[in-house]
């Protein structure tokens, strides 16, 4: 069985009321998005609880999506509802390259990564464990996925 | 074994990655990074994705890692 494992990054928090300074480990990966001729490297969070992958709107800018061309969807979290544009993207996760209708939003300009959710990141390995105990991440491959390169 | 030396051991097993010190970098809010893949280095930055970008091809790194360093680094529940 193959797998990919990969490590939880770390980043600070700051309470905006208290300004009480922490640490926080994210289950956060490299991803390499691709559209067209364009492809970057960027992060993105796995977040088992999203049901779709969502990226800030200036990923989309960097791919050459247009961002409002894309088909329109409100989506609800449990800060309120916000207005995301479908784009459908290659996503890839070292060997493995996967096509994904994702979703670009404005309302999470300020984030540093997107989160990848249930449909496209999950529907496509199946299995993921996150171990926060040993901050690792296992991305299990299923036997019938092949690698595929990102040419 | 102290905090440090757990933490230190910790990071040593998993490899874990901290972007503390990137975050508490007052220059770097609201920026776009480039980042060398698999480490806190930065190759490039600026106000737009391309201008991190092009630094990061001058500094020789045709592949780093986009991101932005948020304005608000509060906890978040998505």
């Amino acid at each position: 069985m193959k797998q990919i494992i990969l490590p939880y990054l770390e980043f600070p928090t700051q309470d905006p009321v208290t300004k009480e300074k922490g640490v926080l480990y994210r289950p956060v990966i490299r991803i390499y998005l691709s559209f067209e001729k364009r492809g970057y490297n960027f992060f993105a969070l796995i977040d088992s609880g999203a049901d779709y992958c969502l990226f800030p709107a200036w990923i989309a800018t960097a791919l050459g999506h247009r961002l409002e061309k894309g088909q329109e969807r409100t989506f609800n979290g449990v800060g309120g509802s916000i207005k995301a544009y479908l784009h459908t993207t290659f996503i890839q996760i070292q060997d493995y390259q996967f096509r994904c209708d994702c979703f670009y939003s404005r309302h999470i300009s300020d984030y540093a990564y997107g989160l990848l959710g249930q449909v496209g990141l999950f529907s496509y390995f199946r299995e993921i464990r996150l171990d926060y105990e040993h901050k690792q991440i296992t991305i299990i491959i299923p036997a019938t996925t092949p690698p595929s390169s990102r040419n | 074994m102290n905090v440090d030396k757990m933490r230190a051991l910790q990071k040593h097993r998993s490899g874990t990655i901290s972007f503390v010190k990137l975050y508490e970098k007052r220059d770097y809010r609201g920026k776009f990074l480039a980042l060398l893949p698999d480490s806190d280095k930065v190759v490039g930055y600026g106000k737009t994705p391309q201008q991190a970008l092009k630094q990061a091809k001058e500094k020789g790194c045709d592949s780093p890692v986009l991101t932005r360093i948020p304005v608000n680094i509060a906890a978040s529940i998505l």
